[in-house]
């Protein structure tokens, strides 16, 4: 079991974290998914007496960024939970720590706040995605309903071919271009001998696209249901370890 | 009972109608007559509605001697608590017929959830003298503003089947809305004394059934346990496999033996045939139609998951000799008197004596018939339940119903009813939740804190916070979102089921509901059965399952949760005594019929006495197995097997995989478990229990499923109507990162406590699990070695869906263990 892992794809140098979320060192850029920041609060402004802390989240974050000093934060969606809460104020405060860091949000569902506010908290958007190189950062690649993947990359979130719909954009048969995204929350189940077994968030490199488990603990995870052709690192509490 | 005018007229008129009342009715009809309470405690079909209602009668008559027959709008004079929507219909109906025969122009009133909204605007203008009404429904009334004015007349509270109803978290519910009842009576009319009858089957505490009902009275009024002392015949009659060593060791269908229950349904005028579970009633439904096609038409399945429509259907069909048999599960187990039924067959274990008196009641049900139960047993050691259970009805061994105590989860939902209505005043309710029996223990720190909860949200304040739901004005408690007011009001209840989705015909059609958890683990195309039909899924939409019809051999049955119910102490206790007639001179035809199997048991390893307990080691391709056999019920084999997998994980670094059933349980694991002749006594001792229960349910899968149920009563989380809030269902339906939450940033919150305290309490029942621990204690050790799986540890090993875990290895290194049996 290691602390952190190195994937290398086309000489770029990618590390991927117990902190559930991965260094692109050519670019110093820390990235990360599904922060689901403000959660608990949007269940307690609802009436529902779910209990509310300090953040654990962006303790794990701050620790994140003292070990990479990223000089900037890529989020591949749901960085915020619902609509404003006393709870996302909390990201407000914390967001004065560091203000060198640029923090570049690609919107996912989840992400319904007023545009203002994004720019007053120094958060640069992109409505879709984001190229970087041959990199494509998209939140969701509508693998639970629209793929146009491989077979195999279909069969590994256990998709029907019959659910296939061909996505119009363009970009997308580009194979050269690999792809990044969230929004899955990715899992893995573990069996043993004796009828036990053990589940555990993941990261997910397929041949043509990578799925980072979701940042934040509170947000569940779906599990994988094959993993051919793919490397999978499960994520423990100390470290990270190959499946 | 005598110069009374009531009397006379009520005597009169019974005289007229041929009828007799039995003398536990005179006397409930006196007590009433004097303004007092009580239980009255008869069998199924013997008139204890009349008991209780015509005593009111008598009563009004002597109030109103001149004029009873020409007053109208008295105002709500009984309320009638009733457990089943399907009993209020034929109630109303006999109180109907008697009122109008009697000349008293009574208005009487249903009110349950499927009232129409046009009803329940009728009942508002127009207050009818009889309300029937379930506890759900009566809670809803609270939460009306201005409600009391409904209640100022109210002269008696009757609570029909409090035998169902004790013991429940519905029975906590009444047991508050009749403090609120008695608070309004002597408030708004302190002149009247308002009257408590219960009306209870018999149940081995009858004497406390009827404290806790009448709780809030006791100091005030005389009150009395009336008991019928009728005395029902019943027939047991074991369905026995001919040739038992064939039949099956595991399984819980019994379908093997559905001939016979073919020719007991030709037999007979009419026969309920109960089944445990939902899923398993659908497949007897479609096997005994498959293997009996003359049946069809003249059999019927009934159950809850069934659209409404269709079992009222089928329950008028009952009444009217149209059906031949019906198919049921524990929905029809209550009240309703289907005359034609002269034969009940029991599928299954029926887990404890009470219920199968029960359900054996339900045919013959009138005065001095005689009441006829099969039991068909679904693999061969069940008839030495059969057995068992004849014993039991012999030596009138039958369980006690133990009241809840201190349930926070239901005094949150109820003040929150409160606060939607009138809302209410702490310090004044205070005293008024002290009466009743489950909170008379509540301390002023606990009330406190039920208070946090429902104005903060709990205990966790911080600066960042914006919780809201009760607001306080002028001291008063009040829920004044109308959003957060209406969702309350869906919300009321305790009885938490897994989300339900429905299923149509993609053509149009209604068929009924399906749990998400089953539906979720279907893909498009499969087929699975529903109401007795094949069907193949199409598609979703909303949160409905689209369905076409499907001649597709191959199907999926519905499993429901919930349903795993656990052998209670008496039967348990009767069972184990059984054992000691096996090899004896036994005239009983069950235990006669299992010696085939009982001899491989005792080739392969013992078969246990009356007090010893036997323990078996056996190791196969899968791990190793230790099973022990201490035949208490499932539930306390649950406890009991934490408890020994917790004490041998702190002696190695092991992980268990844990299943029981109702006569022991099985812990297995990967390696060899450091349990032998020479330890496992001390592994089983009573001292340091409550230490080791606390650890080891830390570790279980107990308290989050408790947990669950107690978040959804306190409404933590929102079940509402299908297709709202789904948002909401993500960290919602995942209860284990509810229970996460908890954990990590409130872990002395109220309801999270409770959920420890049930597991200890219900789950766990350290009384009886001290027991059972002394009784193993006090007696012989049987530690056998088999070769193979034996006829009795073969069902416990078999089962691979329930099953617990327990583990004090580090995940680390368990995924390392893990991934390296893999790679071998």
């Amino acid at each position: 079991m290691q602390e952190t892992i190195l994937q290398v794809h086309n000489d770029q140098h990618f590390w991927l974290s117990h902190f559930r979320c991965m260094y692109w060192e050519q670019q110093k850029m820390l990235i990360m998914a599904d922060l689901h920041l403000g959660k608990l609060g949007h269940f307690r402004k609802n009436g529902f007496a779910l209990p509310q802390g300090e953040s654990r989240d962006l303790a794990v974050l701050d620790q994140a960024i003292f070990m990479f000093k990223p000089n900037s934060l890529l989020i591949i969606g749901d960085m915020f939970h619902s609509k404003l809460n006393q709870e996302i104020q909390q990201f407000s405060v914390w967001r004065k720590k560091y203000p060198l860091l640029e923090i570049v949000l690609i919107k996912g569902n989840h992400d319904v706040l007023p545009q203002k506010w994004y720019q007053q908290n120094g958060i640069e958007l992109k409505e879709d995605l984001w190229q970087i190189g041959d990199y494509t950062f998209i939140h969701d690649l509508g693998l639970e309903q629209n793929n146009n993947f491989t077979k195999e990359e279909s069969a590994i979130f256990g998709l029907k071919s019959s659910s296939k719909k061909i996505f119009s954009n363009n970009f997308l048969h580009d194979t050269n271009t690999y792809f990044f995204t969230g929004h899955l929350h990715p899992g893995v189940h573990l069996k043993g001998r004796s009828k036990e077994g053990v589940t555990l968030p993941c990261f997910y490199f397929g041949p043509q696209v990578a799925v980072l488990p979701a940042f934040s603990h509170l947000a569940g995870v779906s599990v994988i249901k094959s993993k051919k052709n793919a490397r999978i690192y499960a994520v423990l509490q100390e470290g990270l370890m190959e499946i | 009972m005598s110069e009374n005018i009531g009397f006379e007229i009520i005597n009169a008129w019974l005289i007229h109608k041929d009828f007799k009342p039995f003398g536990f009715q005179l006397d409930t009809w006196e007590k009433i007559n004097l303004g007092q309470s009580g239980l009255v405690n008869a069998p199924t079909g013997c008139g204890k509605t009349y008991a209780v209602f015509v005593g009111l009668l008598i009563r009004y008559i002597n109030q109103y001697p001149q004029n009873y027959k020409s007053r109208v709008n008295n105002g709500l004079q009984l309320i009638w608590i009733t457990p089943l929507r399907s009993l209020a219909k034929d109630i109303a109906r006999a109180m109907d017929e008697a009122l109008a025969e009697l000349g008293i122009p009574w208005v009487v009133a249903i009110r349950n959830g499927d009232t129409s909204v046009a009803d329940r605007q009728k009942q508002k203008r127009k207050i009818p003298e009889i309300l029937l009404i379930t506890p759900e429904s009566l809670h809803l009334l609270l939460a009306q503003k201005g409600n009391w004015q409904y209640f100022e007349k109210l002269q008696l509270i009757a609570i029909d089947e409090w035998h169902e109803l004790l013991g429940s978290k519905r029975g906590v519910q009444i047991e508050l809305a009749v403090a609120r009842l008695v608070h309004y009576n002597k408030m708004y009319n302190p002149q009247n004394l308002i009257s408590i009858w219960g009306i209870s089957a018999t149940i081995g505490n009858l004497e406390e059934a009827m404290n806790v009902l009448i709780h809030s009275i006791k100091d005030v009024q005389d009150c009395h346990l009336i008991k019928a002392n009728i005395e029902k015949d019943i027939i047991v009659e074991s369905v026995i496999p001919d040739e038992v060593e064939k039949y099956p060791w595991a399984g819980h269908l019994g379908l093997k033996l559905a001939e016979n229950v073919v020719s007991i349904i030709e037999n007979n005028t009419t026969t309920l045939i109960f089944i445990n579970t939902r899923g398993m009633s659908e497949r007897w439904y479609q096997h005994l139609i498959d293997i009996a096609p003359q049946l069809a038409g003249a059999i019927a399945l009934h159950h809850g998951s069934i659209e409404q429509e269709l079992r009222l259907w089928v329950e008028d069909a009952l009444h009217t000799q149209k059906l031949k048999a019906v198919v049921c599960t524990s929905s029809l187990d209550l009240g309703v008197d289907f005359r034609p039924v002269d034969a009940v067959v029991q599928v299954g274990s029926p887990k404890g004596i009470a219920r199968f008196l029960q359900r054996a009641g339900r045919s013959g049900h009138r005065p001095g018939a005689i009441s006829k139960i099969y039991f068909v047993p679904t693999h061969a050691l069940e008839l030495l339940e059969a057995a068992a259970l004849k014993e039991a009805i012999l030596l009138k061994s039958i369980e006690s119903k133990e009241p809840l105590l201190l349930c926070f989860d239901v005094l949150v939902q109820y003040l929150c009813t409160l606060a939607t209505g009138d809302g209410f005043v702490p310090d004044q309710l205070y005293g008024e939740i002290k009466k009743t029996y489950c909170y008379s223990e509540i301390s002023p720190k606990e009330w406190q804190q039920v208070l946090l909860q429902i104005t903060q949200g709990g205990t966790s304040l911080n600066s960042y916070d914006d919780y809201h739901k009760i607001e306080v004005e002028n001291g008063i408690y009040k829920i004044k979102n109308r959003r957060l007011a209406m969702r309350h009001r869906m919300q009321i209840g305790t009885i938490v089921s897994d989300a339900m989705l429905k299923v149509k015909f993609i053509s149009g059609g209604y068929i009924g509901v399906i749990e998400e958890w089953f539906i979720s683990r279907l893909e498009i195309g499969d087929v699975f059965t529903l109401a007795g039909k094949n069907l193949e899924l199409v598609t979703f939409k909303d949160m409905t399952v689209l369905v076409r019809k499907s001649n597709s051999k191959k199907s999926l049955v519905p499993s429901w949760m919930g349903s795993r119910m656990s052998l209670s102490a008496n039967l348990g206790a009767i069972l184990r005594t059984t054992f000691n007639q096996i090899f004896t001179n036994t005239t009983s035809k069950e235990i006669l019929s299992l010696q085939p199997l009982f001899l491989l048991q005792q080739w392969l390893s013992h078969v246990p006495r009356e007090n010893e307990l036997l323990v078996e080691m056996i190791e196969a391709k899968d791990g190793y197995h230790l099973v022990i056999y201490p035949f208490e019920g499932r539930q306390i084999h649950e406890a009991l097997s934490a408890i020994l997998a917790y004490r041998i994980s702190q002696m190695v670094k092991i992980t268990f995989s844990i299943s029981m059933n109702d006569y022991g349980f099985e812990l297995l694991s990967d390696v060899p478990i450091p349990v032998n002749e020479a330890n496992i006594r001390s592994l089983l001792t009573s001292d340091g229990l409550i230490l080791d229960i606390q650890k080891s349910v830390n570790n279980t899968e107990m308290t989050k499923r408790r947990f669950r149920d107690i978040a959804v009563i306190g409404g933590l989380v929102f079940q509402g109507k299908p297709g709202e809030q789904i948002k909401a269902r993500h960290l919602q339906s995942n209860t284990g990162l509810l229970f996460q939450v908890f954990m990590e940033y409130e872990p002395n919150n109220i309801l999270l406590l409770q959920a420890y305290k049930e597991v200890l309490e219900q789950q766990m029942e350290e009384v009886r699990l001290r027991q059972a621990l002394k009784r193993i204690q006090d007696n012989p050790i049987v530690f056998k070695r088999p070769l193979q799986f034996t006829p009795l540890s073969f069902p416990i090993i078999v089962d691979g869906l329930n099953r617990n875990n327990l583990s004090s290895e580090k995940l680390e290194e368990k995924i390392l263990r893990l991934q390296k049996s893999l790679k071998q």
